[in-house]
C-alpha cells in the first residue's frame, strides 16, 4: 500500500506556477493541478472538437500570438461565421480574476468555458455531446487517464483541465517587470510616462496587474447596434448600467482593437477618448468626471510606458502553444 | 387517490435494499392535487385552463432533521436534483428509525457559496441542464409545459427560476413540523401554482429577477408533510 501511494504521488507531480513577489495572492490555487491535467487542458483548448461542427477551438478567438485575444476583430465570431457582440478578451493572469467576461457574468474560471461552448453564435455545442465526441477521438483516453487516474470523461474533468491550462497563462516578464526586479531601467520617456500613468490611470489599471478587477463606466457612447449595458444585465442594479470590466493593460500591442466592442484600433484613439470623448451619464466613473487631459508629449510618454507592458516571453512561450501530436490524430 | 400514493410509498420500500433491518425513509412526492404528477396528464386549474407539464425539476439541499428536546440533528450532506417524472430521484435517504424528529428544514435551490465553487459533479454537474451557461448560477427550479392560458408561442410556459445574488437571491428555506416516527413523505403539490400565477401574462422567466424570487417563494410554499 505504501509503495502504491508513493507511485500515485510520483505520478502526480505538482506544478508550482511562478509569479513575481510583488504580485498579489492569486484567487485560484496555482499548485493544485498536475502537469498531466494542464496538458489535457491544453489539448482541449486547441481542439475544435469543442464546437458543434468541429471548426472552432478556444484558440480561434484566443490566439496565443495575440496574448490569447482576437486581434483585428472588433467583435469575435463563432461557427458558421456568426458574429458575436463583444471583443474576445486577452487571457493571461486569470489566476487573479474572480469574475470573468466583460460584464463579470462568470463567477469562476471553471464555469466560464460553458458560456462560449454553448452560445449559439460561438461554439453552439453541449458538454454532453463533447463528452461523446472525446470518447471516440484517438488520444483522449490516455490524456484523461494520465490526468485523472482513469479514462472516464466528465464535464467536471473537462472544465477543471481547461482551468488548469488557463492558470498557466501568466504574463509577468515585460520590461516593466524587469525594471521592478532591478534587471533593467526605464528610459527617460518611459519613466515620465510611468509618473503620468500613476497620476492618471493607476486607480483602476492598478499595478502590478494593471487592473483592479472592478467594473467601470468610462463614458463610451452606446453602440446603437449592440445596445450593450454591460454589468447591469448581470446584477440588474441600475448603478451597474454601462459598467464593463477594467481590462489589464499588459500586452496592449498584441491585443488591439480595444474596449468591450473593439471600437478603438489604436492606443491614440483610446487616449483621445479619455481626453475629449467621454459621454457623461449617471454611472460615469468618478475619476473621469473631468476627463484626462494630456499634452501630445504626455500622450507620447504614456504610450512609451504602456509599451513596456508587452511581454514577449509570454507571447512566445512554447509551453502554451498548440500541442503538436497530442490528441490530434483522428482514428475513429 | 390515497391508495395510489400509498402504492408509490410501498414501491419505495421495495426499492430499498433488503438488509433485514427496518428502514425509515425520507422522500418527496410531487403531485397535482393528490395525484402523482404525470407527463401524459392534462390538468385543469381553478380557472378552467388546460395545463400540460413537460419538465419539472428542482434542487433540494442542506436538509436537516431536528430531534425533539435537543438541538441535535441529522444533516443530509447531499444535493438532490428532484425530477418529478423520475421516481428514482424522489428518495432523499434513509433515517434513524428510533429517533423522534420534530422538524425538517431544507433549501429549495443551491446556495450562493456552492454557486461560486466552480465545476462540480453529481447532482450539481453543470451539464444536467440546471446550470445557466451565459451567466453563472444554478437553476433552482425548472418548470416547463403548455397551457391554454399562455399567450406565448405554442401556448408554452417556461420558468427557469434561480439567482444567487442580492436582491434577486431565489433560494428558499423551508421548515416543516414532524409529528411521529413514521416514514417522512414530503408532499409537493404544484396545483396551486396554476391557480395563483397569471399564465396568460407571466409565462416565462429565464433569468434572476423579482418575478423569479416571487415564483420561487410560491413553489416553496407547496411542501407539506403527508
Amino acid at each position: 500500500m505504501l509503495i502504491l501511494s508513493f507511485f500515485c504521488f510520483a505520478g502526480n507531480l505538482l506544478v508550482t506556477q511562478k509569479f513575481p513577489s510583488y504580485f498579489p495572492k492569486p484567487v485560484y490555487a496555482l499548485d493544485s493541478a498536475s502537469d498531466d491535467q494542464i496538458l489535457l487542458g491544453r489539448a482541449l483548448f486547441y481542439d475544435p472538437i469543442l464546437s458543434y461542427d468541429n471548426t472552432i477551438s478556444c484558440a480561434s478567438c484566443h490566439s496565443p500570438y495575440n496574448a490569447f485575444a482576437h486581434t483585428d476583430h472588433d467583435l469575435s465570431h463563432g461557427i458558421n461565421d456568426e458574429i458575436g457582440t463583444r471583443n474576445a478578451p486577452a487571457l493571461f493572469n486569470l489566476a487573479w480574476q474572480k469574475n470573468l467576461m466583460w460584464d463579470g457574468a462568470s463567477n469562476h474560471l471553471d464555469v466560464q468555458a460553458l458560456a462560449p461552448i454553448t452560445h449559439p453564435g460561438e461554439m453552439n455545442e453541449s458538454i454532453g455531446n463533447i463528452i461523446e465526441k472525446l470518447r471516440l477521438k484517438y488520444g483522449y483516453a490516455t490524456l484523461f487517464s494520465n490526468a485523472y487516474g482513469d479514462n472516464e470523461i466528465t464535464s467536471k474533468r473537462i472544465l477543471k483541465a481547461l482551468t488548469a491550462f488557463q492558470l498557466t497563462l501568466i504574463s509577468a516578464n515585460a520590461k516593466y517587470d524587469r525594471v521592478q526586479k532591478g534587471e533593467e531601467q526605464f528610459t527617460a520617456q518611459e519613466f515620465s510616462g510611468y509618473s503620468l500613468f500613476k497620476t492618471h490611470c493607476n486607480t483602476c489599471h492598478s499595478e502590478p496587474l494593471f487592473t483592479n478587477h472592478s467594473f467601470a463606466n468610462i463614458g463610451l457612447a452606446i453602440d446603437a447596434t449592440l445596445r450593450d449595458y454591460g454589468r447591469w444585465k448581470v446584477t440588474q442594479r441600475p448603478q451597474d448600467s454601462l459598467l464593463f470590466k477594467v481590462p489589464s493593460l499588459r500586452n496592449l500591442s498584441y491585443t488591439f482593437p480595444y474596449m468591450h466592442d473593439g471600437r478603438f484600433k489604436k492606443l491614440n484613439d483610446v487616449l483621445a477618448h479619455y481626453a475629449a470623448g467621454i459621454i457623461r451619464s449617471e454611472t460615469l466613473a468618478p475619476e473621469l468626471q473631468q476627463g484626462i487631459k494630456l499634452s501630445s508629449n504626455e500622450k507620447a510618454d504614456i504610450i512609451a510606458f504602456l509599451l513596456t507592458l508587452n511581454d514577449q516571453e509570454f507571447i512566445f512561450n512554447p509551453d502554451t502553444k498548440y500541442p503538436l501530436g497530442i490528441g490530434q490524430s483522428k482514428k475513429e | 387517490m390515497q391508495g395510489r400514493i400509498f402504492s408509490i410509498i410501498l414501491a419505495f420500500c421495495v426499492m430499498l435494499p433488503l438488509s433485514g433491518v427496518a428502514q425509515r425513509t425520507l422522500s418527496i412526492l410531487p403531485v397535482y392535487h393528490s395525484k402523482i404528477l404525470s407527463l401524459d396528464s392534462v390538468y385543469t386549474n381553478s380557472k378552467g385552463d388546460a395545463i400540460r407539464i413537460e419538465t419539472c425539476k428542482f434542487y433540494i439541499s442542506n436538509a436537516m432533521l431536528t430531534e425533539s428536546l435537543s438541538t441535535k440533528g441529522t444533516h443530509l450532506d447531499d444535493y438532490f436534483l428532484i425530477d418529478a417524472f423520475e421516481p428514482r430521484t424522489w428518495l432523499l435517504g434513509t433515517i434513524d428509525t428510533a429517533t423522534y424528529y420534530t422538524e425538517l428544514s431544507f433549501n429549495l435551490g443551491v446556495d450562493s457559496v456552492t454557486s461560486n465553487s466552480g465545476a462540480l459533479d453529481g447532482a450539481l454537474d453543470p451539464s444536467l441542464g440546471m446550470y445557466w451557461t451565459w451567466q453563472s448560477g444554478y437553476i433552482n427550479a425548472k418548470l416547463e409545459g403548455s397551457s391554454t392560458a399562455s399567450n406565448a408561442r405554442n401556448n408554452q410556459f417556461q420558468f427557469h427560476l434561480g439567482g444567487y445574488l442580492s436582491p434577486y437571491n431565489a433560494l428558499q428555506k423551508v421548515k416543516l413540523n414532524l409529528s411521529n416516527k413514521a416514514d417522512i413523505v414530503l408532499l409537493w403539490d404544484i396545483a396551486p401554482f396554476f391557480d395563483k400565477v397569471d399564465i396568460h401574462n407571466n409565462n416565462h422567466t429565464m433569468s434572476p429577477s423579482a418575478n423569479a424570487v416571487e415564483l420561487s417563494k410560491l413553489l416553496a410554499s407547496f411542501f407539506s408533510i403527508q
